[in-house]
């Protein structure tokens, strides 16, 4: 710290400030580039990012803050701004860069006079200087620093011209000690911002006419909904295009890694462990990693663009009716793809209970996982007629349209009382997206999703295979008749066929007498009224730990109870038989069992992650309990329906 | 940047009912503090010059080089006077 009677010492721990869309993130990215990780602040779940870079002998360290308008707001990202300034849960700072618009001076003056007054060293970095030029603006810095008692620093965040200045500056940076406005005093500030502008800057800012076009088409009430539509189907269809062949290779690194590993382990409970537990269950939520980098890189340049502003202004008519605003459309169309990557794109709301309201029904939109479920289940129903099976599977994703929209109608009523916050939303200017920002984005978003699946997601699914495990089971007579059989027949494709049989049933008698296999059977009476038998309900509870493990559990669990030896998965599945002899999948539990899963949480990773961004189990848990609650009401007046009609 | 005198109308209505391209100073708001103070950090301050790009739910002004998208819960509550030459 300095003070003006005192030598400055060079800044060592610098926050980075300023209003949104200044160019902050993009001027922390051109000083850290990697060198940075994404923090939360303690007890919050605002979070900056951190990094370090080195000017001569100096290492310094950046925090970038999250953007904000006005330090004296009374929101949660202005009271972490406050406290990161006084220190509070955190290093003091030596010194403050707020970046500062030089097309938008007056208004970027009321953050840095609110600095100002906090007493902490701080420099003007002024951002946007080449579009002030093209507009006729020309900025006097140095007249400009003298006003405000301070450096000011024209910088070019994207090529960098200006940050060696910027580190000169913070080797001696000073506190201010001019007469300042002050900060409640909208008026003082006002005349205080007018008479700094009057001196320092001349010229008329020519307001562009290219923002105010596009905005005409772009937020038009019906326009903007054609261009948001096809916006997004771009985005969408771009993510399942691209996402897919490196979503093989990473299923097929997982394989490798897991016959590796199985090769190197003796048989026995750790190798199951490491290869079924551990290398199966992270692969799982890894696979998806290509959709989540994606994903985030297109957001981030959407976000670039100005466009994502646009398209929250344009949802925000829809949405406001069920109490949620505008932002929450990129999370909800995220959940399409992965619920996970949805809950941590709810960032984008800036009300935390908006945020929450966002994160607590976005699983309902239906997720690729379910879609292995849909084709099962809609293929048993309607085998007969590929019409209504379309249809049923379009009105799969209606259901859990409608269901997250009027949840979120109760949860603004309920839980997260009070409508969504008016909408105050900056409306960017267009300009040219910034590659090296969105790929810096999405390096920092993986790696946080990489943390989550190997630290929560490892720990559950290390708890789920043991529990599917144990107690272990002898083998019964018939697998070992299946497996002598094996040894005894001599075509190669007929052995084979027999281990498979062979292993898949010792499978079914693991699972049946394992503490998973117990525990289906002893909540199986509740899954009674639904239809479902003990192998529906260990279906249904081993999916818990990823909804299209229902598929390959009820593959493996109906595998022994095909008529003849040629049917495929699908006929075994389709005429399964319960213990009694009858049918498991009837019209009725076929259609309850749809239902469910539309509804259903069904995933414990989105538990974990809906945990981590709400900061949280509590909602979490609630987010559990009124899904599974409303699925299986809804499941059980399905099925009488049904059944009262067939 | 030089300020021209606005020829400001004595009668206040509220943003919400200010047609497209009018030009408007802000009077009065009957906001919330923490929405006014919000909205005056963005630059929509009490004594504010603007422009009406769009009007509707939502509408978008235009505060000197801010765009700003406001819902007409907000525009309704926000009293202005119609202006003629202001920035």
């Amino acid at each position: 710290m300095s003070s003006p009677d005192s030598q400055p010492s060079a800044a060592s721990s610098i926050l980075l400030l300023g209003n949104p869309n200044v160019g902050k993130t993009t001027l922390f990215n051109r000083l850290c580039g990697l060198r940075s990780a994404t923090a939360n602040f303690p007890g919050s779940t605002v979070e900056a990012r951190k990094g370090s870079c080195s000017s001569g002998d100096i290492k310094r360290t950046f925090t970038d803050l999250p953007g904000i308008y006005s330090l004296d707001a009374k929101d949660e990202l202005s009271n972490v701004c406050r406290r990161a300034l006084d220190g509070i849960d955190c290093e003091k700072p030596d010194a403050v860069v707020v970046v500062a618009d030089a097309t938008n001076l007056r208004r970027n003056l009321t953050i840095v006079n609110e600095v100002l007054h906090h007493g902490v060293p701080c420099i003007v970095a002024l951002s946007m200087v080449d579009i002030a030029q093209k507009s006729g603006l020309t900025i006097d810095a140095d007249k400009f620093g003298k006003k405000l008692g301070c450096k000011v620093v024209p910088v070019h965040p994207r090529t960098g011209q200006g940050t060696p200045e910027l580190h000169k500056s913070l080797d001696k940076p000073v506190s201010s000690s001019v007469s300042l406005p002050p900060i409640e005093d909208h008026k003082a500030v006002n005349v205080w911002a007018n008479e700094i502008i009057a001196s320092s800057v001349g010229g008329e800012l020519a307001i562009g006419t290219f923002t105010d076009r596009v905005d005409k088409a772009f937020t038009h009430p019906i326009l903007g909904l054609f261009v948001f539509a096809a916006v997004m189907t771009g985005l969408f269809w771009t993510i399942f295009t691209l996402a897919a062949f490196p979503m093989d290779i990473v299923e097929t690194i997982f394989e490798h890694v897991g016959t590796v590993v199985g090769g190197l382990l003796p048989d026995g409970d750790l190798h199951d462990m490491v290869v079924d537990g551990v290398i199966g269950g992270v692969a799982g939520t890894v696979v998806f990693l290509p959709q989540i980098c994606i994903l985030f890189f297109l957001i981030s340049l959407l976000e670039d663009t100005g466009y994502l502003a646009r398209a929250a202004f344009v949802m925000d008519r829809l949405l406001r009716k069920f109490g949620l605003p505008g932002q929450s459309f990129v999370p909800f169309l995220s959940a399409h793809a992965c619920a996970i990557p949805a809950i941590m794109a709810a960032r984008i709301v800036p009300d935390r209970r908006d945020r929450i309201a966002t994160i607590l029904v976005a699983p309902f939109f239906s997720c690729a996982a379910r879609l292995p479920v849909y084709v099962l289940l809609v293929g048993l129903l309607f085998a007969d007629s590929p019409f209504l099976a379309g249809l049923a599977f379009f009105g799969c994703y209606i259901l859990g349209a409608l269901a997250a929209l009027f949840t979120a109608l109760i949860v603004r009523k309920t839980v997260v009382p009070g409508k969504s916050r008016p909408m105050m939303l900056e409306l960017p200017t267009y300009k040219l997206p910034s590659i090296r920002t969105a790929f810096l984005t999405t390096v920092d978003r993986a790696w946080i999703f990489l943390k989550n699946a190997g630290t929560v997601i490892l720990a559950i699914v290390i708890i789920l295979w043991w529990l599917s495990a144990y107690p272990k089971m002898d083998a019964s007579e018939s697998v070992i008749a299946l497996r002598e059989q094996a040894s005894i027949v001599t075509q190669t494709e007929q052995s084979e066929r027999l281990l498979n049989e062979a292993n898949s049933l010792e499978y079914v008698q693991q699972l049946s007498g394992s503490f998973a296999g117990k525990i289906g059977k002893f909540v199986q009476p509740v899954f009674a009224p639904l239809g479902y038998d003990w192998k529906l309900t260990v279906g249904v509870m081993t999916s818990f730990a990823a909804r299209e493990v229902f598929v390959s559990t009820l593959a493996v669990l109906t595998a022994g109870d095909g008529d003849t030896e040629n049917e495929g998965v699908l006929e075994k599945i389709e005429k399964a038989k319960r213990d009694d002899g009858s049918p498991v999948f009837t019209l009725p539990t076929a259609a309850s069992l749809l239902v469910f899963f539309v509804l259903a949480m069904q995933c414990l990773p989105t538990i974990a992650v809906t945990k981590r961004e709400t900061g949280s189990w509590n909602w979490a848990l609630l987010q559990l309990s009124y899904m599974t609650v409303l699925a299986w009401v809804a499941s059980f007046v399905t099925f009488l329906i049904v059944s009262a009609v067939v | 940047m030089t300020t021209i005198s606005p020829t400001i109308e004595s009668e206040c209505i509220p943003l919400s009912q200010l047609g497209e391209r009018e030009k408007a100073v802000v009077h009065v708001t009957e906001l919330e503090d923490d929405e006014r103070d919000s909205l005056a950090a963005m630059g929509l301050h009490e004594d504010a010059s603007f422009e009406l790009c769009q009007q509707g739910q939502p509408c978008i002004i235009q505060v000197e080089a801010t765009r700003l998208g406001l819902s007409r819960e907000i525009t309704s509550r926000i009293m202005v006077r119609r202006c003629g030459v202001c920035n």
